[in-house]
């Protein structure tokens, strides 16, 4: 990620515009590439080496903070290592020891390559050697071991990416808006918003999942405390379409209140791989052969979020529709606990729409344990889902809408 | 029927669940609000835990309090010694404030007995919460030594054990503070002036400990933040100045400032960087007296080759006079006069320190420097195996030298602060032990004004 020093915004009026580059600008890509292959060349070489060469090559150059940018990003998943005839920390011990014992190193007391050269037979080095292990372990002294191989266009984009993470660390709220995603999606982002300790609010407009995201402490003074969650967060938006994200921001050491735009047309390339969609064969021979019933229930898609209690949301799969306009909600759980799954159960049937229909595989639990829940809304399957069943449920259930 | 209400702590925050009884508007505690992102539960900033539990109670309810983590603890201090009258003072005075407030103490009076005492006062699980690493080792050491090392756990660079006495600094604090603000009664601010802010406040405000100390021994703040130690710590319950307890207490000591001037060259390279500079600064009207100045310079010199230029020659001018030659060479002389006395050695950056060490063989403390080695070279100075040590800013508060005899401040900034403390440092209290303060400042040079602003205090006087 870019640190706030790095990052290269414009202000307008209140808001904060990072300025992205342009992947297919030519001149960047050639400074780019230069760029890559200096840190390249300098493989087995000193930091304090590349550092100098860095500062040469990037010059007056009127994209300086970009090239920085970049070599951040490059030396973030560099590999860097220590090169010394003696560990550091001892040959420091052992010189500081014995100028200390005869010293002072000054006009009229010690000489300096007197001790340097007890030092050297003590360790076992020569004094030279004891001279160049002194402070090996320096930042600048360190040696860059190797760094990623990675194309001009990928680097390009994780800096945008990395601009558009920088700028939210300083975020105190985030609402994102969100459009057209998948039950399962929308489940894999909130699993992500989980992970990152972010709590949420969720609002519907339309066929639109409004989210506004923030922390517990949120709730009494804007703070950035979170921006950080929200900053690692954006990877997993950025895998789907049809999202918008405004963030509200404390900008700058005044800590003005600034706000930041961005949605899903920046084409902002996510390196995060999972997005949830995966689908099990039994899933897609349970759609098969629903519709191959052709009964008056129709099986729709559904993505409405339910909020439950303690910032956890349940989206059904499904939904559930008769021609007479009677609805159910469907969310099928394949894969459990038996340790977490009668909390689970027990929060929905006393928090979540009546109609809601749970259908759970007894099969494919990751462990040997039995849930012990009956209810009417509790359709227990072995493996494969039957429609004739699960609609005699539905009947049961169902609501008009 | 009971009316049963649960209050449990929540990631910096408390969380009160009525359940379904309706609570009266005056009943809510002060500083709650409904947050409907957990079913429009009540939920409170943290640091109002003592009196929301009164509020709650005095409002007849049957409050389950699940938020309190911390427990009693059996504390005694094992070497138990007299208190001076001022910490013995400082100590009723704050128990007579119900346990809340700063104590404001000149460096090396034994500022961290007081907070010994307090703690077993209190005897409850607490947190110190101090400002740099080498300041959570040394309260780490000196809580182990009054009350057991197997008591003792510290949050920070590198480290994540909490015990019933665990010292953090106030970075971890600000991240850590929301997952185990429950579990201390007490909390210990050092060098507290840093809490005020909005960033290291919230340290204070995520932590449910009803008890609270401050301690500081220059508690103004250039932006009036100290207004805030009364929310975050409690009142200023105890002061007492340099003046009132020097020769008493702390060491006698005495200033000596030595005038250095640059060779011909630097001369020359100086005036060149100093005219670019001033040049610039005509051309674009920007006056540095102005309150802005500074922050109109950094400004416009980022948007061109010419600013950038003119920013280069500032910090060349400046590292010229800061580092020039004769400044080492005055060094080696003043190292070579007091070969026999402890020395520390002040100086600006981190490059000078490396400078100074791999020239005089010193070691050095840096913020680079890990937190084993700079345990060992602050042993291997008090216990005499060490005769020096070089240093940047990063030693700059409260650490313990008392073998310190000698300080050398080879550049420094012109804060007020920063310079009580260094002096402070070699000011500990030592039977019959004079120490002097060097200061080398370069001839004819904006660094003499530095000095100049730095000499504006008491302790001057």
């Amino acid at each position: 990620m870019l640190t706030t020093d790095l990052v290269r915004v414009r202000l307008k009026g209140s808001c904060v515009e990072p300025r992205y580059v342009s992947t297919s600008n030519g001149d960047l890509r050639k400074e780019t590439r230069g760029l890559i292959e200096l840190h390249q060349a300098h493989q087995g070489q000193s930091i304090g080496a590349l550092e100098e060469a860095l500062a040469q090559h990037i010059g007056d150059s009127p994209r300086f903070l970009v090239q920085r940018g970049l070599s951040k990003l490059l030396m973030d998943k560099a590999t860097i290592e220590v090169k010394a005839a003696a560990e550091p920390i001892k040959v420091r011990e052992s010189v500081f020891r014995l100028a200390a014992q005869h010293g002072p190193v000054a006009p009229g007391h010690v000489d300096r390559l007197s001790i340097l050269e007890t030092a050297a037979k003590e360790l076992g080095i020569t004094s030279e050697e004891v001279e160049a292990s002194l402070y090996a372990d320096l930042r600048a002294h360190e040696q860059l071991q190797s760094i990623e191989d990675i194309e001009v266009t990928p680097l390009l984009h994780r800096y945008n990416m990395a601009t558009a993470q920088a700028v939210l660390l300083r975020a105190n709220q985030v609402r994102v808006e969100l459009e057209g995603l998948k039950a399962k999606e929308l489940r894999f982002l909130f699993r992500s918003l989980k992970f990152h300790r972010l709590m949420h609010r969720v609002t519907r407009k339309k066929d639109k999942t409004i989210l506004e995201l923030d922390g517990p402490l949120s709730l009494f003074n804007m703070t950035t405390r979170y921006g950080l969650g929200l900053a690692l967060f954006l990877p997993s938006l950025c895998l789907f379409e049809n999202w918008s994200l405004s963030a509200q921001l404390t900008w700058g050491k005044e800590r003005k209140s600034m706000t930041f735009e961005l949605s899903s047309d920046q084409d902002l390339r996510s390196e995060a791989k999972e997005k949830g969609t995966w689908e099990g064969k039994e899933e897609k021979h349970f759609r098969a052969s629903f519709k191959a019933l052709k009964s008056a229930w129709k099986l729709r898609r559904s993505t409405q979020v339910i909020t439950l209690s303690n910032n956890e949301v349940l989206i059904p799969d499904y939904e559930l529709v008769h021609e007479d306009g009677r609805k159910a909600l469907l969310d099928i759980i394949w894969f459990w606990r038996s340790k977490s799954i009668e909390k689970k159960l027990e929060q929905r049937l006393n928090e979540a729409p009546s109609h809601l229909l749970t259908a759970l595989a007894t099969r494919l639990r990751a462990d040997r344990g039995q849930a012990s829940i009956t209810d009417e809304s509790v359709y227990l399957f072995k493996g494969v889902i039957h429609p004739k069943k699960l609609i005699d449920y539905a009947e049961r259930i169902a609501v008009r809408s | 029927m009971t009316r049963a209400v649960e209050l449990s702590f929540e990631r910096g925050t408390l969380l009160l669940d009525c359940k379904d009884i309706p609570l009266q508007p005056d009943d809510v505690p002060d500083g709650f609000l409904p947050d409907d992102r957990v079913g429009g539960k009540l939920r409170g900033p943290a640091h109002l835990y003592r009196r929301a539990l009164g509020q709650l109670i005095h409002a007849g309810l049957d409050v389950q309090d699940d938020a309190r983590a911390y427990q009693p603890v059996e504390l005694e201090i094992r070497r138990r010694r007299d208190p001076f009258p001022h910490q013995r003072d400082a100590l009723k005075a704050w128990d007579k404030a119900k346990r809340r407030g700063v104590v404001v103490l000149p460096t090396g009076s034994g500022k961290s007995y007081v907070a010994e005492m307090a703690i077993a006062q209190v005897a409850r699980s607490t947190l110190v919460v101090v400002p740099t690493i080498d300041l959570l080792n040394q309260w780490m050491w000196v809580l182990g030594s009054a009350f057991g090392r197997e008591r003792v756990g510290g949050v920070g660079g590198g480290l994540y054990e909490i015990n019933e006495l665990t010292v953090t600094t106030y970075d971890s604090a600000y991240i850590h503070m929301p997952d185990f603000g429950d579990r201390f009664g007490l909390l210990v601010f050092d060098e507290c002036h840093h809490l005020p802010g909005p960033t290291y406040s919230q340290a204070a405000l995520t932590s449910i400990a009803p008890y609270r100390l401050g301690l500081t021994a220059t508690p103004e703040r250039s932006d009036d933040g100290h207004e805030a130690f009364r929310e975050l710590i409690g009142p200023t319950v105890y002061r007492r100045d340099i003046d009132e307890l020097a020769g008493l207490y702390l060491a006698g000591y005495e200033t000596v400032r030595l005038k250095v001037k640059l060779s011909e060259d630097e001369r020359e390279a100086y005036e060149l960087a100093r005219e670019t500079y001033l040049d610039f600064l005509r051309q674009h009207r920007i006056r540095m007296s102005a309150a802005d100045g500074w922050s109109q310079f950094i400004r416009i010199a980022n948007r061109s080759r010419a600013g950038r230029a003119a920013w280069g020659a500032w910090r060349k001018s400046k590292e010229i006079a800061l580092r020039c030659e004769a400044k080492i060479e005055l060094l080696g002389e003043l190292l070579g006069q007091h070969s026999e006395s402890p020395t520390i050695i002040f100086t600006n950056d981190n490059d000078t320190v490396y400078e100074i060490s791999r020239r005089f063989l010193i070691p050095a403390i840096t913020h680079q420097t890990k937190t084993g080695e700079r345990q060992a070279i602050l042993q291997g100075f008090n216990d005499g195996t060490l005769r020096a040590v070089v240093t940047s800013k990063v030693l700059n508060e409260g650490v313990d030298m008392p073998a310190a005899s000698v300080g050398i401040v080879l550049s420094g900034s012109g804060s007020v602060r920063e310079h009580v403390q260094r002096l402070g440092r070699i000011l500990r209290r030592q039977e019959g032990k004079v120490a002097t303060l060097y200061e080398v400042i370069t001839e004819q040079t904006s660094e003499e004004q530095t000095s100049e602003r730095r000499r504006d205090h008491r302790a001057y006087d």
